[in-house]
């Protein structure tokens, strides 16, 4: 039987991972992308250390070789601190809930960014003095150059020094990177300086820190924060989020006068406003108008010129999360909550980064919020989309509520000026009264010769702007039947290729005979339909019917629904009327009556459409127009059997550019209640009405 | 020969015009198939398996715009081919192409759309007779051709529209073609990922970048980039 031979069983070698000195460069540089990103790390360990000031100084730094130094007065570091966190990479002692000695909810970093800023120069040198140890400080260099030479990191000795701190000074952490190997530029300090400044908000007062840098560039951008054109802006928007989750808003005028206030119903535009899942915060910004003309309307202390200057700096909306800002959110360029892409559709009522200037101030003491590894931006979780939603939504809701305040100024300018036009004509008529009567017919023919030609005036102008709304109608309509204009050109072309085909062999012309003589039928059909689309637009262009007249209600619906006989027949549309009794009469020009319908109808052949692809067969389609007389008004309702308004507020159809539907431009309803508020009526819509579609009620006042 | 190639084929016709159902009826017995025109209302969505078994259908051919006359089918054209591609026939949709359907209702379902005819450009023989053989090829025998082929691609957000009641995604895909901007309804990319698509962010997805025609492009499987995946693409757009 063959022996087994012995095994000799070694004591296992104890090893290590050890790493290359390369990953200092990697981790340190690669996770800094730029070097001010690095010194604010730098900074927010001073903030953890609950320093008050932290001063940052350059020097010589434009050119090779210059240095960086960086003192704060926070409460320095003992030897076991040094070695068990300042020299550990990747793990600051920091979790995400603890606090500082004074109670700071921390900020820094897992210690990469101190990392990334240590290597900005080729040699450091860290003096710090211990708030615990009176009269002690600790001293520690790092050159560079020793872990270039070393394979793995550990291979370098750091030594720290224990001595007596000189005499008269008190605790806090100074470094000194110096040897830097590239000059800075007067942008590179300049951008530092901007960086700084904002770390924490600037505008805020008794912070209890301070951060600076020592610069002729800092100073100037300090004076010019410090100058803080507040009291200039034209809406100051406060949002909140409270502890429930709930959120409250207000915007107050430059003087601090309460404009408007919200509830979280207000605001919360979701079905059954859920509340927004995210910590307690605070949305403010603050709107300016920058033009001369609202410059010079009110009582400014400065110049246009100056406030904007003062917004390329400091406009955009910040975040500052435990006090201390995060980036890149609000940096130039950083349009992070889409203000401008929102302004681009509502012009007036919408603040774009230019024109504005705000921020989020968020605790968050449970830490809900993290920040990326390369400390630009947080992570995305659903926190960050709550509070996405709540700033668009509180955006949103002072859209509507400045909306509704320039409607209602509208409507009073337009009543009162109605009230001293009666008023002058009163007034006129008393003092024409008082004349010899020699002279009071020669001053009332003077008088009325005088409101002729305003009147001529007046009606000049209305008809300039009806040609606007004639002119967007014709827009609208075109834009909703493009696909129906064209397609009669398109199947003339087919047809023409089938001809082609069949004339191009004599044996095919003989098969299919009967196919060319009906392709010949479908192009006359084809150029019918062109000349009756075409028509539609040229008819509503119509010159004299940009003149006011008084004209019978009934007839003018009945015209618009034959002008829009072509569109409504291709889509297999029925249009039932319902009239009241009598010759109903109103004063309007016919193109405004013309173009409240043509959008109206269009409305109702852009949701038929719609209702076929939300998969609602609902029978035949039907567009039904009633009309009903009440205390001298008729009341005109129009609805169909669509789909009905869904996924839009009611009040917001009205808003230019909020469409449901794909083709819709958004103007239609627009245009509808402009001219219905200048012929001085009123328009209300349903959701749903009795047919199930849209529903919408026009009243105007009726000319006996 | 046309007559020849396409065999006498039954072609379904999911047309919502009755003057274009007939015209594509006659370009096809042109081509040599036996056009079959669907008469209003045509089959639901769900209906259209059973439909094309009963009537043995072999291709289709669709009109994008179904509901623009009447309540001919509530679905769009492009719909109806990604249904009957899934039931394994072979189908083309024949659109007017407009830029904003290509970017919305037509990439939707372009994944699963074989071809795709302009109207009234590429309405000729010769063109409707390849794209129907085509389509066949892709759908029963699984030989797509070269432009249908999907490649792992990465994009750069632009921009992201509102356009109506949907949002497109405007990216630039440098492995198609570093001058042109392409849309893609946002609802394409899963739920979870849609925060993440921002301007200047980057995203993945599975893109036929051999296709000439943007309208051609289709975008499947989207996921986000890791960091390796980023710093290679970023090291692709530094270089000089």
């Amino acid at each position: 039987m063959a022996k087994t031979p012995t095994k000799q069983v070694q004591p296992p070698s104890s090893e290590r991972l050890r790493f290359s000195t390369a990953i200092l460069r990697l981790l340190g540089e690669e996770l800094n992308p730029s070097p001010d990103q690095g010194i604010l790390e730098l900074i927010k360990n001073s903030y953890d250390a609950d320093a008050k000031r932290c001063t940052v100084e350059l020097k010589g730094v434009h050119i090779k070789g210059g240095s960086i130094v960086l003192t704060d007065d926070g409460i320095g570091m003992t030897s076991e601190e040094i070695r068990n966190g300042w020299l550990i990479v990747g793990d600051s002692m920091k979790s995400r809930s603890e606090t500082s000695p004074s109670g700071r909810l921390l900020v820094g970093s897992k210690g990469l960014g101190r990392l990334g800023a240590l290597r900005l120069g080729r040699k450091v040198e860290m003096t710090t003095r211990p708030k615990s140890e009176p009269g002690i400080q600790y001293r520690m260099e790092i050159d560079w150059a020793a872990f270039e030479q070393a394979k793995v990191v550990e291979e370098v000795e750091l030594a720290v020094t224990r001595e007596e701190a000189p005499m008269g000074t008190a605790h806090g952490t100074e470094i000194v990177i110096s040897q830097l190997p590239t000059p800075w530029s007067k942008g590179d300090i300049k951008r530092l300086a901007r960086v700084i400044l904002l770390l924490r908000d600037p505008f805020a007062k008794n912070q209890g820190f301070q951060a600076s840098l020592r610069a002729e560039e800092f100073v100037e951008l300090e004076k010019l924060a410090h100058e803080g054109y507040f009291g200039e802006c034209n809406y100051h928007l406060i949002a909140t989020i409270h502890e429930d989750g709930r959120a409250s808003t207000e915007v107050r005028s430059a003087g601090g006068k309460r404009l408007f206030v919200g509830k979280h119903a207000d605001v919360s535009a979701e079905k059954a406003n859920p509340i927004y899942e995210v910590p307690p915060l605070t949305f403010e910004l603050w709107e300016f108008k920058l033009s001369a003309e609202a410059f010079a309307a009110s009582v400014k202390a400065t110049t246009v010129k100056h406030v904007r200057a003062w917004l390329e700096h400091f406009g955009g909306v910040r975040l500052y999360h435990r006090g201390v800002r995060v980036l890149p959110y609000g940096e130039q360029k950083n349009d992070w909550l889409d203000m401008n892409l929102r302004r681009s559709q509502h012009q007036e009522l919408r603040p774009s980064t230019n024109n504005s200037l705000g921020c989020v101030r968020i605790n968050d003491p449970a830490g809900v919020f993290q920040q990326k590894t390369d400390r630009l931006g947080f992570v995305e979780s659903h926190a960050l989309d709550e509070l996405r939603r709540f700033t668009d939504e509180a955006l949103d809701w002072m859209s509507r509520e400045r909306r509704k305040e320039r409607e209602q100024r509208k409507k009073a300018a337009i009543q009162r000026v109605h009230l001293e036009k009666k008023d002058a004509e009163k007034q006129m008529e008393a003092v024409i009264e008082k004349l010899p009567p020699t002279q009071r017919k020669e001053v009332a023919a003077a008088v009325k010769k005088m409101q002729s030609a305003h009147d001529a005036e007046v009606e000049l102008k209305d008809e300039t702007a009806q040609l606007y709304f004639t002119l967007g109608t014709v827009g609208t309509t075109a834009a909703a039947f493009a696909h129906q204009t064209k397609q009669p050109i398109r199947g003339i072309v087919a047809d023409a290729k089938l001809l082609e085909e069949y004339l191009g062999d004599p044996q095919e012309l003989a098969l299919f005979r009967d196919e060319s003589s009906k392709a010949v039928k479908r192009i006359h059909g084809e150029a019918k339909a062109i000349y009756s689309f075409s028509s539609v637009t040229l008819r509503l262009l119509e010159h004299e019917k940009r003149r006011s007249a008084r004209h019978s209600v009934h007839q003018l619906i009945d015209e618009t629904v034959e002008l829009l006989t072509p569109y409504l027949e291709a889509r297999e549309t029925t249009v039932k009327r319902d009239y009241a009794d009598g010759d109903l009469r109103i004063w309007c020009p016919r193109a405004a009556f013309e173009a409240i319908f043509t959008n109206l109808l269009t409305n109702s052949l852009q949701a038929f459409e719609a209702r076929a692809k939300y998969g609602v067969t609902a029978g035949p389609r039907l567009i039904q127009i009633q009309t009903r007389v009440s205390g001298g008004m008729v009341a005109i309702r129009l609805e169909d059997n669509g789909p009905g308004i869904e996924r839009l507020a009611i009040e917001e159809i009205w808003l230019p550019g909020k469409t449901t539907t794909d083709k819709g431009t958004g103007l239609g309803l627009a245009i509808v209640k402009d001219v219905i508020e200048e012929l001085r009526g009123r328009v209300e819509a349903e959701a749903h009405g009795e047919l199930g579609g849209a529903s919408f009620t026009i009243t105007l006042p009726l000319k006996t | 020969m046309a007559a020849i190639t396409l065999s006498n084929r039954r072609i379904a016709i999911l047309e919502d015009s009755p003057t274009n159902r007939e015209r594509l009826s006659g370009m096809v017995k042109l081509c040599g198939g036996v056009p079959v025109p669907i008469d209003a209302p045509a089959p639901k969505l769900t209906g259209l398996k059973a439909f094309f078994a009963s009537q043995h259908i072999q291709l289709v051919i669709c009109d994008h715009h179904l509901s623009e006359k009447g309540d001919y089918a509530p679905y769009y054209g492009a719909q109806a081919v990604a249904e009957s591609y899934r039931q394994g026939i072979g189908g083309i949709l024949v659109t007017a192409f407009e830029k904003d359907d290509a970017e919305l209702s037509l990439r939707r379902f372009r994944r699963h759309i074989p071809a795709l005819i302009r109207s009234p450009e590429d309405f000729d023989r010769g063109k409707l007779q390849a794209a129907l053989l085509q389509a066949d090829r892709e759908v029963r025998e699984h030989s797509p051709s070269l432009e249908r082929i999907p490649h792992r691609t990465i994009m750069t957000v632009q921009r992201v529209n509102p356009y109506g009641s949907n949002k497109i995604v405007k990216v630039m895909m440098s492995q198609w073609d570093v001058t042109q901007e392409v849309g893609f309804p946002l609802d394409l990319v899963p739920k979870e990922l849609q925060a993440a698509v921002r301007p200047g962010s980057m995203l993945i997805a599975e893109v036929n970048i051999e296709a000439a025609r943007q309208e051609d492009l289709f975008f499947d499987k989207f996921e986000l980039p890791n960091a390796d995946a980023l710093e290679k693409a970023r090291s692709l757009f530094d270089r000089p």
